[in-house]
């Protein structure tokens, strides 16, 4: 009885209060199910899983530079391996190497920071700015597990 | 201590050259050192409500490495400062528009505000402006696809590790259909800054040979009373929060008795 007098007055006031707020639109529940990503994570490949996840990119690829990977969200290690030697290759060529963007199936993204090569699979090429923020993160988690 | 706050929507024509002129007007009158600077270097329009005709330098130049950010620097109304973007359209392809975080850093110890008028989008021009800043200030409507437009912004500033202040609702008209301040804010998981009435007095002050913003047009209007409450509470100064007249009568009731609920 308490049930049916509450909706009868909840409608009557919605209509008599031209109001019409009291629910979440549904053309806006997709965007609300979004949580943010916790980077969280004891493991380096679990980490990278999640920041994959966070910066919304394919893969992410992490080798020093001699080509030995550090961590990588692709099961094919000789990836990382490739993108060093690349690097390295290319860094003889041009000495201010900053980044190499390779468009082959989505986008290629490889650069250096500190003493580390970044190999990154996304489906648009980033922007210096999306790039630093991925390194950001992922110097951050490295500083942390040394 | 300074900061440099972006002002950022995603959705267009929400109002965010308007809160950045009048948010900047309310903050100099509060004694605060303020800088605008226009960073919608596609569409600019600031200087425009700023009142500034044809400035010879603009952060293009600063963006394309041709001048220095202290010489596009300009007077505005009471006593806030501008760098307005330029008009061109083949300078605006060339810019490098990350260029304007270094440009913002180098600036903030002349200022207690930094207030970025942000393009509309995501794009990377969006994205320089948010990775400027020190805090992101979010503006939308009360409507569904300016809150969706919002949340994707807030999505980006959460990619970027860019801290988001809070929002601001503008436009309200209480009208049906409307999303009300605490639904938005409980959708966005943000604290509101205030909310800026639909007004009249704003689409006038658009309409003038020489067009003002709200607080120099019409400084009483409720429109501009609410400029000024957010920049009260930005700076953090204390508030008199005003008593809400005692209603009776059966709305009231009703009005009273389905708040409660929510």
């Amino acid at each position: 009885m308490k049930k049916i007098l509450s909706r009868f007055l909840t409608r009557l006031s919605t209509k008599m209060l031209n109001i019409d707020d009291l629910k979440t639109p549904k053309e806006l529940e997709p965007l609300l199910e979004y949580r943010p990503v916790n980077l969280c994570s004891k493991n380096l490949d679990d980490f990278l899983l999640k920041l994959r996840h966070k910066h919304i990119v394919n893969h992410i690829i992490v080798t020093d530079l001699e080509g030995i990977v550090i961590g990588s969200t692709e099961k094919d290690l000789r990836e990382g391996f490739k993108s060093a030697a690349m690097y390295n290759y290319i860094n003889t060529e041009i000495k201010e190497l900053s980044i190499i963007l390779i468009e082959s199936k989505g986008w290629n993204i490889i650069f250096k920071y500190s003493d580390n090569v970044y190999f990154i699979k996304a489906n648009d090429s980033l922007s210096r700015i999306e790039v630093m923020a991925i390194v950001k993160d992922l110097e951050n988690y490295l500083k942390v597990i040394k | 201590m300074s900061e440099i706050l972006t002002i950022a929507s995603g959705k267009g024509g929400v109002g965010k050259t308007t809160l950045t002129a009048n948010l900047g007007i309310a903050l100099s009158d509060l004694g605060f050192k303020v800088l605008l600077i226009d960073a919608d270097i596609a569409m600019s329009n600031l200087s425009l409500l700023i009142g500034l005709e044809n400035p010879p330098i603009t952060l293009h130049d600063i963006l394309l490495g041709s001048s220095s950010a202290q010489d596009a620097i300009y007077d505005g109304p009471n006593g806030i400062k501008i760098i307005p973007s330029g008009l061109s359209i083949s300078n605006y392809q060339r810019v490098d528009a990350e260029r304007l975080i270094s440009v913002a850093k180098s600036l903030i110890s002349d200022f207690d505000y930094i207030l970025i008028d942000a393009p509309a989008g995501i794009d990377k021009n969006v994205l320089s402006a948010i990775s400027a800043s020190t805090q992101v200030l979010l503006i939308t409507e009360p409507t569904s696809p300016s809150v969706a437009d919002v949340f994707k912004v807030k999505i980006v500033c959460e990619r970027l590790n860019q801290k988001v202040l809070g929002i601001v609702v503008n436009k309200v008209s209480s009208t049906k259909g409307e999303i009300s301040e605490k639904e938005i804010m409980k959708m966005l998981e943000l604290p509101s800054y205030g909310t800026i009435p639909y007004s009249a007095d704003i689409r006038e002050s658009f309409l003038l040979k020489k067009i003002k913003p709200i607080l120099i047009h019409n400084p009483n209007s409720p429109s501009a009373n609410s400029f000024r409450y957010i920049a009260i509470r930005l700076s953090g100064r204390e508030v008199k929060v005003k008593e809400e007249k005692k209603s009776s009568g059966f709305f009231s009731f009703l009005k009273k008795l389905f708040s409660k609920k929510k």
